[in-house]
């Protein structure tokens, strides 16, 4: 039988979680390049909120953490295939064909479009892990320290609980489909803005005329077949891998990163005063279990 | 990046089939074999020559001569693998001053680049004018073509230098963004003879090339009398800058 247990209900177990997520972060930015297009991002994200259940199989599930996207910028560059006024025939021939042709001319050029996205998100569908203690030795304590030594420098041991992620699962990032309108007055005020000054307003409307609509001129460059919405959300979650990187990433940070909880190794009972060191009792084989009603730390008392 | 696009195609409104731009080009057909030099000028100032040899047993159904590759006053012509895209190269044209053609083919002139104002005139070597064949862009004939492309919407006086009774109008459309991309439809067709044009009034869509074709001499005419700037309240073309594109607020789908 253990020497001290100590229980934290569900709800004290979901206030530790919001602790850890709190500090999580991310950033990333990344470029390639498409062929027709190339695009590049940067982002920083941060996780909110979630629904706990305990599992009675030692293990816990979080589920509908959101991931906020505090920055995205988000930036699409495409070959502008421009307008042409058509060849046109000047001589047909019997057959429907054309003898005589009058050159054509084309025009065009790149554009880039810079979206700030920010604000957009994801969620952490479902996280399943379990806990794992870990002993913490301080790499700042010198090797001749007494344990009152290392807490009267700052330097003591810790034993840590951590979280040891089983599996997550993140969601494809969540792109509105309001986006489509965005990007469209995007590309269309980039085009604008590669018009000389010099160029008159009919010779615009004309231009744009031989574009058509803009929304289609997108879908037609960028290959969607789908809706632009679906397109960024699959370029972003699948071809940049963000989702296999935020899963990775919140992964790595839960089981090495910030502990769920923390205590000092030898625990303080009583502090000092009049003149008398501490109490301080040694913890040893320290466990930590879940159970579908709390969380059981249970621990020994070292010699 | 702007646009690489020539300030010309959008600032030049008038044209004329005896000082050929962009959105004009000539075309003639060579009907007697031989070989025939050709004069480009600018102006009155002559600028290049060149030749073009009519051979019945030649496959050349038409010859796209550029009139513009003999301004040396323009900049260089694209280069390729090989070097440039010219052929022969003499006294500091750029062009290619040699063309063949079939005589039941066709020679076409016109003009890729810059402010145009070419004419061209080519005739056989031979001491009688009779036999020269002489063909002059100033002056088109028998059933030459003036191909002409208006892209500026207004309505526009057709005459013809040449013939005093020739008057016509031509209105151009303003362009409208519809549910798919505007592409011109196909040229119109105007009859110069000497009882003037035929049609004499003709509405064309911007872009969309009209072909006069000269049964009687001819030098034609498009000027502009009234300009169209589209609907009242249109704004202008100013650069938009950058502007941030911020999502709105999502709300969560709850489950």
């Amino acid at each position: 039988m253990s020497h001290i247990t100590i229980a934290a209900s569900a709800k004290a177990f979901q206030q530790l979680f919001n602790e850890v997520e709190k500090n999580f972060s991310f950033t990333k930015s990344d470029s390639a390049n498409f062929g027709p297009f190339s695009a590049s991002y940067s982002v920083s994200v941060h996780l909110s909120g979630g629904n706990l259940q305990l599992n009675n199989d030692n293990t816990f599930e979080m589920q509908d953490v959101d991931i906020v996207f505090g920055t995205l910028d988000f930036k699409l560059c495409l070959d502008l295939p421009g307008f042409c006024i058509p060849s046109f025939c000047i001589v047909p021939d019997p057959w429907n064909g054309c003898l005589v042709g009058f050159p054509g001319f084309c025009i065009g050029g790149p554009i880039c479009v810079d979206l700030n996205l920010s604000g957009l998100t994801s969620q952490i569908t479902d996280l399943k892990a379990s806990l794992v203690p870990k002993y913490y030795v301080d790499p700042a304590r010198l090797a001749g320290w007494t344990d009152l030594d290392a807490e009267l420098n700052g330097h003591s041991n810790q034993w840590q609980i951590y979280i040891d992620p089983v599996w997550v699962n993140v969601a494809l990032i969540d792109v509105p489909a309001t986006i489509d309108n965005i990007l469209v007055n995007a590309i269309t005020n980039a085009i604008h803005n590669l018009f000389p000054s010099w160029l008159p307003g009919w010779a615009v409307d004309l231009i744009m005329a031989f574009l058509g609509p803009i929304v289609d001129l997108i879908t037609s460059l960028l290959g969607i077949t789908t809706s632009i919405a679906e397109w960024l959300s699959n370029l972003l979650s699948n071809v940049f891998g963000l989702v296999g990187l935020l899963e990775t990433a919140i992964a790595d940070y839960f089981a090495s990163k910030y502990p769920l909880y923390q205590f000092e190794d030898p625990f303080p009972v009583l502090p000092a005063s009049g003149g008398l060191i501490p109490v301080k009792i040694p913890i040893r084989n320290l466990a930590a279990t879940i159970d579908s009603q709390e969380m059981i730390v249970q621990a020994n008392v070292g010699a | 990046m702007k646009m690489t696009f020539d300030q010309n195609l959008f600032t030049q409104v008038g044209l004329d089939s005896g000082s050929l731009t962009m959105l004009g080009g000539v075309t003639h057909r060579f009907l007697e074999a031989g070989q025939y030099r050709g004069v480009v000028y600018r102006g009155g100032e002559s600028i290049g020559k060149f030749y073009i040899n009519v051979d019945k047993n030649s496959p050349v159904a038409q010859a796209n001569i550029d009139l513009a590759a003999f301004d040396t006053s323009l900049p260089a012509p694209a280069t390729t693998a090989t070097g440039t895209i010219c052929g022969c190269q003499g006294e500091g044209t750029k062009a290619e001053t040699t063309f063949e053609v079939n005589p039941k083919g066709y020679a076409v002139f016109h003009v890729s680049a810059g402010a145009g104002g070419y004419a061209v005139r080519a005739s056989k070597a031979a001491e009688d004018p009779k036999q020269q064949n002489q063909f002059d862009s100033r002056e088109l004939n028998r059933e030459d073509i003036f191909s002409a492309v208006v892209l500026r919407p207004g309505t526009y006086s057709v005459s013809n230098g040449l013939n005093t009774k020739a008057k016509g109008k031509i209105t151009i459309g303003y362009p409208k963004i519809g549910k798919t991309a505007y592409r011109p439809p196909s040229p119109a067709k105007i009859v110069c003879s000497e009882g003037g044009f035929e049609p004499a009034n003709v509405e064309l869509q911007p872009g969309q090339a009209v072909l006069f074709q000269a049964n009687a001499p001819s030098r034609i005419t498009l000027e502009l009398v009234k300009a169209d700037d589209g609907p009242a309240g249109r704004p202008e073309h100013t650069r938009g800058g950058w502007k941030k594109a911020a999502l709105p607020e999502q709300k969560r789908k709850k489950a």
